[in-house]
């Protein structure tokens, strides 16, 4: 009763709020403000009771996807997950998917949630969840002019797995994880890793772009899981003495070093009752998350999106192009304010540009002029660029036309063609 | 034919955020000049060459990195400095200015480490970071800078070299820089610019000129 005169209102006003901001399109952080405003504790009494607690995931590149493997493979095993949607990995972008969840007590009625946290929020964030189990992705080139350096991202790595209680998973392919364990591990905590075959990575472009720093001792963590090979959108992964054959969501090194990481969260989760089968099922069935490898109908085409938010997920989406776009539409915006880096990528993949659009568009025309690859138009202004893109006559090939966005034209992209859902909210 | 020896001090640890790409634009409008260039990597801890006509020190690091490397920049800091005194034309932006400066005072305490000494700057952590998209007299990019130089603005020339905060692809977004740099390290070999033989130069220059004025128009919205 107490809980119900508590959180009642902060929950139906969220519950207001969040029906108003889907109807206009996208996600929103407003719900979850409102809440927080009304009931700042909301966050952690709304985990605190559920009985396999809360598993966190975090790192630079692959927190949607991963997050979504590890909710599919305990949903195949019967549990009720709890999840925020992609996107929303800040506190109001948490609440705000909680507030649909929770009763009017402001409880969730799951067995566990799998929260995807952004590296900045995650140290305040895994206090408030106190969470069980920690997924690290990797420390990769991101977002320098918001993290400044990837030294403040192992720091904000490191607080949250200061913050876990009983299991911090960890990617052993990342020499910065590496370091990582090797403090945990002197810290007496429970680490466990995923890792990379040797003869997968050398068949890879960039290996798995791990961000270069000066870097102390660094040591594997006990390695449950490896990435064994990669054949177009299949991983075979071993186990333990399992060997599981896992499809991706599109073709990538990356998908699959991040099912790797899923399945051995899952596995720590569920002990004994962990089932391969059930698991290979639940990656069988698992549907892209938004821009990551989606096709979408634009104008009436089915039109593949790729979306990048830093080198290494341009890097890696670009190496798993299947031969070069023969039509291909470029865009980026403010959402990337410096793009400097793309002068460090590799673009060997694609051979040439048809419409060039976006705020930042003459800055890829700049570098595209030294590198030799042809544009043959740039238009600043979106709508004006996706009228030009997709009056072009179709793909001969039957391969669908491409856009490489960053994450901010992506949901543009989606809004302005009826995709209306706020990401991950199915 | 001339050829052009550019000295790219460039370890790996520096490249965060494609840096490279003034290694790329000097060598590029050479070869659309026709002209050779060679690229050498310099190899942290090795002697630094001295039969070389351009020098790039381009980068980005954390400050762990930039200290972490201070001692091996200090250590070729003689090499360096005989190159700027011979007239060779270096180019030096954000870390790779840092390296290429007197020292850097890089603890609350005043810890001071030494750096290469080819530019007369000292510089120390700041209260703030600086970061977002720059534009002066025509010169544009984005600065991300988290420490503070007494002796010095965004931009230093000693020379025929020049230092700037304007971090990454400094070089190919304010290409009239690299045409300088090219035109001195030919007058060293008595040599002139030649025009140019491809239109791709024409076409990387009307690029870029947009790309500075995209971000001149942004400034001034705010």
């Amino acid at each position: 009763m107490r809980d119900l005169l508590r959180y009642a209102i902060p929950v139906l006003l969220g519950r207001l709020a969040r029906a108003l901001a889907r109807r206009r399109g996208g996600g929103s952080a407003i719900p979850g403000r409102v809440v927080l405003a009304l009931a700042p504790d909301y966050l952690t009494h709304a985990v605190e009771h559920l009985p396999l607690g809360v598993a966190v995931v975090t790192g630079s590149n692959g927190k949607s996807t991963t997050t979504s493997m590890l909710v599919a493979v305990l949903r195949a095993h019967g549990l009720r997950v709890f999840t925020n949607s992609a996107g929303g990995n800040l506190p109001q972008g948490v609440a705000s998917a909680l507030v649909g969840a929770t009763g009017l007590d402001g409880r969730l009625g799951a067995d566990i949630a799998v929260v995807e946290v952004d590296e900045g929020f995650g140290p305040a964030l895994a206090t408030t969840l106190a969470p069980r189990l920690a997924l690290l992705l990797n420390i990769q080139i991101d977002q320098l002019n918001r993290f400044f350096e990837p030294d403040r991202v192992f720091g904000m790595l490191t607080a949250i797995a200061r913050s876990t209680s009983q299991t911090v998973v960890l990617n052993n392919a990342d020499d910065n994880l590496r370091e990582l364990a090797a403090s945990l591990i002197a810290e007496s905590r429970e680490v466990l890793g995923f890792d990379v075959a040797d003869s997968v990575l050398a068949a890879s472009a960039h290996g798995v772009a791990a961000a270069e720093r000066v870097r102390a001792a660094a040591t594997d963590a006990p390695n449950v899981a490896t990435v064994a090979a990669v054949t177009g959108e299949t991983a075979t992964i071993a186990l333990g003495t399992d060997s599981l054959d896992v499809a991706l969501p599109a073709r990538g090194l990356h998908y699959a070093v991040d099912a790797a990481g899923a399945l051995v969260a899952a596995q720590r989760l569920l002990g004994g009752d962990f089932d391969p089968a059930a698991a290979e099922r639940a990656f069988a069935s698992f549907a892209p998350v938004y821009g990551r490898g989606e096709v979408i109908e634009i104008h009436g085409e089915p039109t593949e999106i790729v979306m990048f938010k830093n080198p290494p997920s341009l890097q890696l989406n670009l190496d798993a192009l299947e031969g070069a776009p023969e039509r291909l539409f470029l865009a980026v915006d403010e959402g990337t304010p410096d793009p400097s880096w793309i002068w460090g990528i590799d673009w060997s993949r694609i051979d040439h540009v048809d419409v060039l659009a976006g705020t930042k568009a003459w800055q890829f025309a700049t570098l595209f002029a030294y590198l030799g690859i042809p544009i043959a138009q740039v238009v600043e202004d979106l709508d004006a660029a996706v009228d030009a893109f997709w009056a072009l006559p179709a793909p001969e090939s039957p391969s669908p036309r491409v856009a490489l966005v960053n994450y901010e034209i992506m949901m543009w992209l989606r809004r302005k063609f009826g995709y209306l859902e706020i990401e991950g909210a199915k | 034919m001339t050829t052009l020896r550019i000295l790219s001090l460039f370890p790996r640890h520096l490249d965060l955020n494609g840096c490279y790409g003034n290694v790329l634009c000097l060598a590029g409008r050479a070869e659309w000049r026709g002209i050779e260039t060679e690229i050498i990597e310099w190899i942290p801890g090795e002697p630094v060459p001295s039969d070389v006509d351009l020098v790039v020190c381009a980068g980005f690091a954390p400050l762990s990195t930039v200290v972490a490397l201070a001692p091996v920049f200090a250590a070729a800091g003689e090499g360096l400095r005989a190159l700027r005194d011979a007239g060779v034309p270096i180019f030096a932006n954000a870390a790779g200015w840092s390296l290429l400066g007197e020292r850097l005072v890089v603890a609350p305490d005043g810890d001071r480490v030494d750096t290469a000494r080819v530019f007369a700057t000292t510089e120390g952590i700041g209260a703030e970071r600086k970061v977002g998209e720059y534009h002066v007299a025509g010169v544009a990019g984005f600065v991300n800078r988290g420490t503070v130089r007494i002796d010095a603005g965004e931009l230093l020339r000693s020379g025929a070299s020049l230092a700037t905060d304007i971090m990454g692809p400094f070089l190919p977004m304010n290409p009239s820089f690299a045409d300088e740099f090219l035109t001195s390290a030919l007058g060293r070999k008595g040599e002139m610019l030649p025009a140019p033989i491809s239109p791709d130069l024409a076409r990387a220059d009307e690029a870029a000129a947009r790309a500075r004025t995209a971000i001149a128009v942004r400034l001034n919205r705010r």
